[in-house]
C-alpha cells in the first residue's frame, strides 16, 4: 500500500484547496444501485459519473447510491438533487448520457430534458 | 448477472442499507484446491430467524413499498454458486452482524468470472465514505490486504473524490490486484 504519508501530504494540500471554496456539497448525483439497477450496468455509470467529477474536480458534488425505488424497466437511474431546486431523475442512462450529465447538468446546470424521467 | 463482482455489489448494498459501519469483503482463490470463496460480513442491524429461512427465496424482500415482493439479489447469487457445485450460507445475528458466504468450484464451467473487481471494490469504496472496508483478497497463496479506515482518519473531511485521493485509492486497489497475480478488471 502506498504510504498514509504522502496521503497527509495529499490531505493538507486538499484542505487548503478546499478552504477556498464552499465546504458544503451543493449537489447530490445518486445512482440506483439495487440488484436490478445493478445488472443493468449502474456500476459502470457510477464509474464513469465519479470519474467526470473527479476529474473536473467538482468538489461541492457528492456521488452515492440509492437501492431500488420502483423504477426498473428504465434502470439504470441517475438522480441529481440541487439544493432549492427540484430533484431531476434520469432514466436508461449510458456511459455517453453519464458524461453529459455531469458536462451539461451539473457543471453547466441545463438539466437533459430528453433523458428524464417521471414517477 | 454476468460476474461475480456484481453480486458482491449488490450485497454490499444490502450491508449499507442496514446500516453497517464495518463491512468486510473476503474473496479467497486456490486453483490446487479448485476453490473460490466470497465471505461478506457486516455489522448491520441483522436479521431475524424466521427471516432468515425466508431471504433465500426469490419471492421475499424486506421493502415494505413494494406491492409485488420480489428481492432476486440474493437469490441470485446462491443460484450462481449452486450451479457451479458451490455452497452458500448466511449467518446472522439480530442487532449484531451479518455474514453471506459463497463458495464455487474454480473450475466449473457454469461459473461465472469474478469480472471487474477493481471498478467494483473502487466504486464501493469512494461512495462510503462513512464505512470502514477491510478488504482482503488471497489468490494462491498470496494476499492482498485494504483498510479504508486509517485512510479515513488521516482525511478527516476531504472527500474521497477529491483527484490526488481518488487516485491514491483507485492506484492501491489496482496494484493490490495486480500484485497478487490477478488481472484487476479481468479477474477469472
Amino acid at each position: 500500500m502506498k504510504s498514509l504519508e504522502e496521503l497527509k501530504k495529499i490531505r493538507e494540500k486538499a484542505q487548503q484547496d478546499l478552504a477556498l471554496r464552499n465546504k458544503n456539497a451543493k449537489i447530490k448525483v445518486i445512482v440506483g444501485m439495487g440488484t436490478s439497477g445493478i445488472a443493468a450496468g449502474a456500476r459502470e455509470i457510477l464509474k464513469t459519473l465519479v470519474e467526470e467529477i473527479t476529474k473536473n474536480n467538482l468538489t461541492d458534488v457528492v456521488v452515492t447510491q440509492t437501492g431500488e425505488k420502483g423504477f426498473s424497466s428504465a434502470e439504470p437511474i441517475v438522480e441529481v438533487e440541487e439544493e432549492g431546486k427540484e430533484k431531476v431523475i434520469y432514466g436508461n442512462v449510458t456511459i455517453d448520457i453519464a458524461k453529459q450529465i455531469v458536462k451539461e447538468h451539473i457543471m453547466g446546470g441545463k438539466v437533459l430534458v430528453q433523458y428524464t424521467i417521471t414517477k | 448477472m454476468e460476474e461475480l463482482s456484481l453480486h458482491i455489489l449488490d450485497i454490499v448494498e444490502n450491508s449499507v442499507a442496514a446500516n453497517a459501519t464495518i463491512i468486510k469483503i473476503e474473496i479467497f482463490r486456490d486453483e490446487k484446491a479448485n476453490l473460490l470463496s466470497i465471505k461478506i460480513w457486516d455489522n448491520g442491524k441483522g436479521i431475524d430467524k424466521e427471516l432468515l429461512e425466508k431471504i433465500e427465496s426469490p419471492f421475499y424482500t424486506s421493502k415494505k413499498e413494494r406491492k409485488i415482493k420480489v428481492g432476486l439479489g440474493i437469490p441470485l447469487f446462491k443460484f450462481s454458486a449452486l450451479q457451479s457445485h458451490g455452497s452458500f450460507k448466511i449467518d446472522s445475528k439480530k442487532g449484531e452482524y451479518t455474514q453471506i458466504e459463497a463458495t464455487f468450484q474454480l473450475n466449473d464451467i457454469d461459473r461465472p468470472p469474478l469480472g471487474d473487481l477493481y471498478n467494483t471494490l473502487l466504486g464501493i469504496v469512494i461512495t462510503h465514505q462513512n464505512i470502514d472496508f477491510e478488504i482482503k483478497i488471497e489468490n494462491n497463496g498470496k494476499c492482498f490486504e485494504f483498510s479504508t479506515r486509517e485512510i479515513r482518519e488521516v482525511l478527516n473531511d476531504v472527500p474521497f473524490t477529491y483527484p490526488d485521493v481518488y487516485d491514491f485509492i483507485s492506484k492501491n486497489i489496482e496494484q493490490g490486484i495486480l500484485e497478487i497475480g490477478l488481472n484487476p478488471r479481468k479477474v477469472y
